[in-house]
């Protein structure tokens, strides 16, 4: 699965994601965006994400990390 | 961790640190093999053999009008977790009506202390209207195994209630029924749960709330249903065996009555010394949330009798800052019994804590979110019941769903426990201005109260029973039906003990059952609250007991002392109040005393009300 492919629907965005976009640089990504982002992850990766990481998911660079740590590889467009 | 080596640390040594270790195990996730084969252990002649297995075996029987076979090994494996050994009966498929009926069936003869009555597991496979009518009737005929158990039983029984099914006839349309499927099981589960709640015959053993918590497939369409017709999938009967546990532990003295927290990542979110006060997270969104409601679900185990204390590594004046200036603080100051805030190490301080609360560290349930420090604690303390989480909402689900606080009932006392303790301590205040014991003991003003077979205190006195291990002689442990019976048997006497001093009302503190037998008084059962001792009450109840039987005309009084883990302080109780020693072995000792009794036993700075009337 790509970044992309995760993130692009939940923040109504065609324009391709980075690691270093975060919450300051996508105005979509607000509280609801959030919530859809975490329970995103949960259904990939099949698990629940604890408080922790939940909190620390500000950047695609934390979505790709949390990801991971769950054993899902999420690959990114270079820039 | 494999079964084999979890077995082995059971046949070594059958008590907290091996059970800690299964529990660790269990929690991790075993195979399926290997959970039956500790089951199997478990079920077997071996764990019975060993000195210390009575002390913390219950004795269950199920019966249905179906099967519950499946529920037999997690039951094992569940008691186990709060510390005890089922020795289970299982009556043979459909055998309810006739295993309750006959005095000599299996299930009577397993000697059970809790029975399981599965009656309507099967209803959905008799043709059967659903309407209103049908209700009383289908009603009736389950609540006719529970009368005919009780002829010949006085312990704990469950009474589990009926799961909807998948079937609905009339799909979208069924709530338009009059009734509906779904509306019928409730219609008779509110019904059962109001014969429960009105007769105090049994407890619900509510599988409809369990089913609505398993979320898996429909009772009647999975394949354990369809190859062994047992109406219940593997989810569904693990969650009925940690309710089952819970009512056992709670009728064999094996809930938990204290709640130790740490602080910092516990119960508000980062570190106060590191944060600040004002950058904890408590209150608000998320995650501040997350504390508030697991504040308020530690509030309200308090509210229904359950002691709070803090063991955390903090400075002291910071922790206290927190609850003075964060008004979104749920748990206030005063809600704390006993604190160890402090830098040693959390096993010292649960072990000082309980001795000053003068409870069991079995007694305690601790939440720690660093796991560091739950592992150090559970290695020098097994008896200590941990939360395993370190994620908050972990461990607000597991509180709320942990059932390690449940009791039979809920009294009076309960509510005023948390009062108890606060005047525990202005009383060791006192304590430390009188110049003599004696003095300080006559200031407290200290008003006993008896009473006999007082119909409106069975819950009370049958959780006294069930709750009081250390200043118990016989531990003999007894349900709400028990008690009322004996207190209508002509040769029994069911006694209790309350006190009040200046400082606070306890409530009932103390319970004794005798039994007339050839013209003497046998005490079967003497007990007394422990957060009361040093202050003679147990004596003036003993005292009170003496001119009692005196009055109604006994030659004598016998008293028994049968050892427990945890009763040793009551070994020689009956010697210090005059009786003369009959026969004496290591576990067990017996007395009597001629009456009437030489010498007062009740202190002079004790002010005894006359007993009630019988009622």
């Amino acid at each position: 699965m790509t970044v992309d492919e995760l993130l692009q629907p939940i923040l109504n965005t065609t324009a391709p994601l980075h690691l270093d976009d975060s919450r300051e640089t996508i105005p979509a990504w607000d509280s609801l965006a959030q919530i859809n982002i975490v329970a995103a992850i949960e259904d990939a990766v099949g698990a629940e994400l604890s408080t922790a990481e939940v909190l620390s998911l500000k950047s695609v660079a934390k979505v790709v990390e949390v990801s991971r740590a769950h054993g899902l590889e999420l690959t990114i467009t270079a820039r | 961790m494999n079964a084999k080596h979890l077995i082995g640390q059971l046949e070594a040594d059958a008590g907290w640190r091996s059970l800690r270790i299964v529990q660790k195990a269990l929690r991790g996730g075993m195979s399926r093999p290997e959970s039956l084969a500790l089951a199997r252990f478990l079920a077997g002649e071996k764990i019975r053999s060993r000195a210390d297995f009575a002390a913390r075996s219950v004795r269950v029987a199920v019966a249905s009008d179906t099967s519950l076979d499946n529920l037999a090994d997690p039951l094992a494996l569940r008691l186990l977790e709060r510390g005890m050994f089922g020795v289970q009966y299982h009556a043979p498929f459909a055998q309810l009506a006739l295993e309750t009926r006959n005095p000599d069936s299996g299930l009577f003869q397993h000697k059970p202390e809790v029975v399981v009555l599965a009656p309507l597991t099967g209803i959905w496979q008799k043709p059967a209207g659903t309407s209103p009518e049908k209700v009383a009737q289908v009603v009736e005929e389950a609540w006719s195994h529970v009368t005919a158990l009780r002829k010949n039983f006085d312990g704990l029984v469950l009474l589990q209630n009926v799961v909807p099914v998948e079937n609905r006839p009339f799909g979208i349309l069924e709530s338009r029924r009059n009734l509906g499927h779904a509306d019928f099981a409730r219609a008779v589960n509110l019904q059962m749960s109001q014969c429960c709640r009105e007769t105090g015959e049994a407890f619900v053993l509510d599988a409809q709330w369990l089913a609505g918590q398993s979320g898996t497939v429909w009772p009647g369409l999975h394949k354990q249903q369809l190859m062994a017709s047992r109406p219940f999938t593997d989810e569904l009967a693990n969650l009925l065996a940690i309710e089952i546990a819970a009512f056992c532990a709670a009728r064999k003295g094996f809930a938990r009555k204290c709640l130790v927290l740490d602080l910092d990542n516990t119960l508000w979110g980062g570190v106060v010394g590191e944060d600040g006060v004002a950058g904890l997270q408590i209150g608000g969104g998320f995650p501040g949330n997350i504390y508030t409601e697991l504040q308020k679900e530690i509030g309200a185990l308090h509210e229904r009798g359950v002691t709070l204390a803090i063991v955390s590594k903090n400075n002291e004046a910071d922790a206290w800052e927190v609850f003075n200036q964060r008004p979104e603080m749920v748990l206030k100051r005063a809600d704390f019994s006993a604190h160890r805030i402090n830098w040693q190490d959390k096993a010292s301080n649960l072990r000082e804590l309980a001795a000053e609360l003068n409870l069991g560290l079995d007694a305690i349930v601790m939440l720690d979110d660093n796991p560091v420090e739950r592992d150090w604690i559970e290695a020098a303390l097994p008896e200590v019941d941990i939360c395993p989480a370190s994620d908050p909402l972990e461990m607000l689900r597991w509180l709320v769903t942990c059932r390690r606080f449940d009791m039979l009932a809920i009294t009076r006392e309960d509510a005023l426990r948390a009062k108890s303790y606060a005047a525990a301590e202005e009383r060791s205040r006192l304590a430390t201005q009188s110049s003599n014991l004696e003095e300080y003991l006559a200031s407290l003003g200290t008003q006993v109260e008896i009473g006999c077979n007082t119909s409106t205190q069975i819950s009370r006195l049958a959780q006294l029973t069930q709750k009081t291990n250390q200043f118990n002689l016989t531990t003999r442990r007894y349900t709400e039906s028990e008690i009322q019976e004996r207190m209508q048997n002509p040769s029994w006497r069911v006694f209790w003990c309350a006190c009040r001093d200046r400082f606070a009302d306890e409530g009932i503190i103390g319970a004794a059952l005798i039994e007339i037998k050839d013209g003497e008084w046998a005490i079967d059962t003497f007990l007394m609250s422990c957060r009361i001792l040093g202050r003679g009450v147990e004596k003036a109840f003993l005292g009170a007991i003496c001119d009692q039987a005196h009055r109604s005309g006994a030659k004598a009084l016998r008293g028994e002392f049968i050892r427990s883990a945890k009763n040793s302080q009551t070994e020689n109780f009956f010697e210090t109040c005059g009786f003369t020693a009959e026969e004496r072995t290591a576990d067990f000792a017996s007395w009597h005393l001629v009456l009437p009794a030489s010498g007062g036993l009740i202190p002079k700075w004790i002010a005894l009300q006359p007993p009630k009337p019988e009622t």
